[in-house]
């Protein structure tokens, strides 16, 4: 009872301090505030990197050609195999029959002059075709995959763009690492803002702190209100940053909304959930409350000596 | 056996840096309820004492016990919670200016958590009123004369109703008058039952009380 009656003391007073002076205070959110955003951005980024490699937006893919004399029972073989290996290391399959690229190929202006000549429905040199997307982008299981798949039965052939995959895997693993990276930096920076503004809080109120030590103030007393101060801060900058992002992916998506009736496909960012948003402040809090108290103790340690 | 001593110094010694000895194997004792002056020269070591009474300064060697406790086998914080039941009366009056009367006062009692809000502000308006501050209450220490700002100094040290007063040099920059005025209070809390060591370079004012006196000269009791 008696330490909840000082935090509420602490809390109003950390209000009182900044509505008395909002401008100086102010300046202090926005820093923070434009620090946490670009770390909810990176997470967001990250996110949706994850997404969008779910969804197959950057999969490897394996072209199985078939035999020409492949046979429709060949054909449930293979994709028999490919079942069985569906949810593992291999994500999901197509079949695309000799005819159906025949058809495709015909209907297709351009590539139907130049294949006139070769290609009719009489005479079609196209083979059974099944499309496969790996499970992963780490280029050495996607090899090996290509491996195991160019060993099934009545397979001719199969295709696999290694530096495709290659580039896609490092890419991915080196925006996570940049990702990661950033949310650290960002964390980090959050510290060193709020242990200096701690720091420069205490030495504001050098006479209060030194009278109220005099007189019998134990160090949690001192660490209060500053703890108080530095949350509310934290917690007012992380609004200010979940606003902005939640701004800036609706500027985004609204972007993307143009270019999805070009590709064809439903793109889009999703934005940070309510729990992510949450951890993310507590991580932040927990952060903040030991920024303080280090900033506290160095205080004291070079500046009172009672 | 039950002992009547409040506060006991034994051999106690307090160098500051190599050179500075503020004390020099010091022994006494004072009972409780009782009213000690300290008198001596500046420098002679008044302030070294009232600072390890209040645990602000820790013996170089010796014993600093108050209340049966040995001050220099506790800890930092334990000292700090000491400081709670003590109240202090600064030389310099260490007021805040950055709030006014009531808030300076009720700083000693923010401290101890101990209060309801109603009990804050019966103790603050008990204590202005003892020291004759209660029509202040609102006023701005820099709007206070020197007398009131010692007189708010000393209301801030009793509001929590102290077993043990302390106070440094509490009249040096007043007139004789305004001087005697607060001494009178200090008289008034220790006939309320509270032990109050002072300190005092001026012993023409201290004669008149018929209390005891400890004179100080170089860190040793002169005579």
């Amino acid at each position: 009872m008696k330490l909840l009656s000082h935090h509420l003391q602490s809390s109003r007073s950390a209000w009182r301090s900044i509505l008395t002076q909002p401008l100086e205070h102010l300046v202090n959110v926005v820093v923070l505030g434009i620090i946490i955003l670009i770390c909810l951005v990176s997470i967001t980024i990250g996110n949706n990197l994850n997404i969008w490699q779910n969804n197959n937006l950057i999969h490897p893919q394996i072209i199985i050609y078939l035999d020409q004399n492949s046979t429709s029972s060949d054909i449930g073989k293979v994709e028999k195999e490919l079942r069985k290996l569906s949810g593992t290391t291999l994500r999901t399959y197509k079949f695309i029959s000799r005819q159906q690229a025949l058809n495709d190929l015909q209907q297709d202006r351009k590539l139907k002059e130049i294949a006139s000549d070769v290609v009719d429905e009489n005479n079609n040199p196209l083979p059974d075709v099944f499309i496969v997307e790996a499970a992963t982008t780490n280029p050495d299981e996607v090899n090996r995959l290509n491996l195991q798949l160019s060993q099934l039965p009545k397979v001719e052939d199969t295709h696999l763009d290694v530096n495709y995959a290659n580039k896609i895997g490092n890419l991915v693993d080196f925006s996570y690492k940049i990702i990661t990276f950033v949310q650290l930096i960002c964390i980090v920076i959050v510290a060193l803002v709020v242990y200096n503004l701690i720091r420069l809080q205490m030495l504001l109120k050098v006479d209060a702190i030194s009278v109220s030590r005099l007189i019998g103030a134990s160090d949690s007393f001192i660490m209060r209100p500053l703890i108080h101060y530095a949350v509310l801060q934290v917690t007012v900058a992380t609004l200010f940053a979940v606003g902005g992002v939640y701004f800036l992916t609706g500027r985004v998506n609204h972007l993307l909304f143009n270019l999805n009736s070009l590709f064809g496909k439903g793109i889009q960012i999703l934005p940070l959930s309510l729990i992510q948003l949450v951890t993310m402040w507590l991580i932040l809090i927990t952060f903040t409350i030991f920024t303080v108290f280090m900033a506290v103790r160095w205080v004291f340690r070079n500046t009172y000596h009672n | 056996m039950v002992s009547d001593t409040l506060i006991q110094f034994d051999q106690v010694t307090k160098h500051y840096g190599a050179n500075i000895t503020a004390l020099n194997h010091l022994s006494f004792t004072i009972a409780k309820g009782e009213l000690v002056f300290l008198a001596g020269h500046s420098g002679a070591g008044k302030s070294t004492i009232l600072k390890l009474i209040a645990g602000i300064e820790v013996a170089n060697s010796g014993n600093v016990v108050i209340n049966g406790i040995n001050l220099a086998k506790i800890s930092q914080n334990q000292r700090t919670f000491i400081r709670q039941h003590v109240g202090i009366v600064f030389q310099d009056h260490k007021i805040l200016y950055d709030r006014n009367v009531f808030d300076n006062v009720r700083l000693g009692l923010d401290i101890t958590g101990l209060y309801t809000k109603q009990e804050v502000n019966e103790r603050v308006v008990h204590a202005l009123t003892a020291v004759g501050l209660e029509h202040k209450l609102r006023a701005h220490p820099e709007q206070l004369s020197g007398g009131e700002q010692q007189r708010l100094c000393i209301a801030r040290a009793v509001v929590h109703k102290p077993k043990i007063l302390l106070a440094d040099e509490p009249t040096a920059n007043l007139d004789r008058e305004n001087a005697l005025k607060i001494l009178e209070l200090f008289k008034a809390f220790h006939k309320a039952g509270v032990t109050i060591v002072i300190s005092a370079h001026d012993e023409s004012l201290l004669s008149d009380y018929g209390k005891r006196i400890l004179y100080l000269n170089n860190g040793r009791f002169r005579g």
